[in-house]
């Protein structure tokens, strides 16, 4: 039923009830104009409450949305930056099990150096992007 | 019967994984501890070349291009010819859904990436000697 048939349903109610008693129209008309009234701004009400609802259940979407890019984003970048590194650190290791002779002592040192700055790069690429995933919104 | 720790080290291990170098770093450290080592660079690849090489175990990489390792374990559990074979899905560090979404389409076990190689070596290591089990339970061999 829409506000309108509403308002005049209870316009005829009114009518009826006090059709038999004898009553000013104009006390009438005033009573019925201030249901009117209070109808109206109850609708007002209601429609603004409703985009109000609507306007917020957009905003959270775009919010998990937004949230769901960085977080791919971020995914991204990690297997960008680990991949490089995996094999850095694996090409690293298989030397040291295979080449430590022909390297020598000094360059096995070198070898280790090398492979050690790429742990501390894969421990910093870690902290980062664990701690960007926690932080993100 | 042959000695178990020299058949396992003749195994042969299937390698799905895209990366170039990270594909010849792996597979040669699984050949110099012993290991056959065959090569697929995508999913799609690595489904037919399980069929054909039949391998004793896939170590595959779950970001892959043409068809993700995930579909690739779901359509080999899925394979009367490639189901027995065990998968061991390498994910990325940290992304604890892809582990899980690994186990649910079908891998026996995940390891995660960067490796580690002792650690990768006894998860291997453990699939194959698991397999072997479940082929001497299925041959019912009365010497075994």
């Amino acid at each position: 039923m829409s506000p309108e048939e509403l308002h005049s349903l209870l316009q005829r109610q009114i009518q009826q009830h006090l059709g038999s008693i004898a009553i000013d129209p104009g006390t009438l008309r005033a009573l019925l104009d201030a249901v009117s009234a209070t109808y109206r701004a109850f609708d007002a009400d209601l429609l603004r409450a409703k985009e109000r609802a609507e306007r917020m259940r957009r905003a959270v979407e775009a919010a998990q949305e937004s949230s769901r890019a960085t977080r791919a984003i971020l995914d991204d970048i990690g297997h960008k930056l680990r991949t490089p590194l995996n094999a850095i650190l694996g090409y690293c290791e298989m030397l040291e099990e295979e080449r430590a002779k022909a390297l020598g002592e000094e360059g096995l040192q070198d070898l280790r150096r090398i492979h050690l700055a790429g742990r501390q790069l894969l421990e910093g690429v870690n902290g980062v992007l664990d701690r960007a995933k926690k932080e993100a919104p | 019967m042959g000695n178990s720790s020299e058949s396992l080290r003749a195994a042969k291990i299937l390698l799905v994984e895209d990366n170039e170098m990270n594909r010849d770093m792996l597979s040669r450290r699984l050949k110099s501890r012993g290991y056959q080592v065959v090569v697929a660079h995508d999913g799609g690849t690595g489904v037919a070349m399980a069929r054909d090489e039949a391998p004793d175990l896939i170590v595959m990489d779950m970001s892959l291009p043409v068809m993700n390792g995930w579909e690739a374990a779901r359509v080999l559990k899925q394979s009367q010819a490639t189901r027995e074979i065990p998968i061991l899905a390498l994910t990325a560090h940290a992304m604890v859904m892809d582990r899980e979404k690994a186990l649910l389409a079908g891998c026996d076990d995940y390891d995660i990436k960067p490796i580690e190689i002792r650690r990768l070596l006894s998860k291997i290591h453990a699939l194959l000697e698991g397999k072997g089990d479940l082929e001497r339970a299925h041959r019912k061999e009365p010497n075994s």
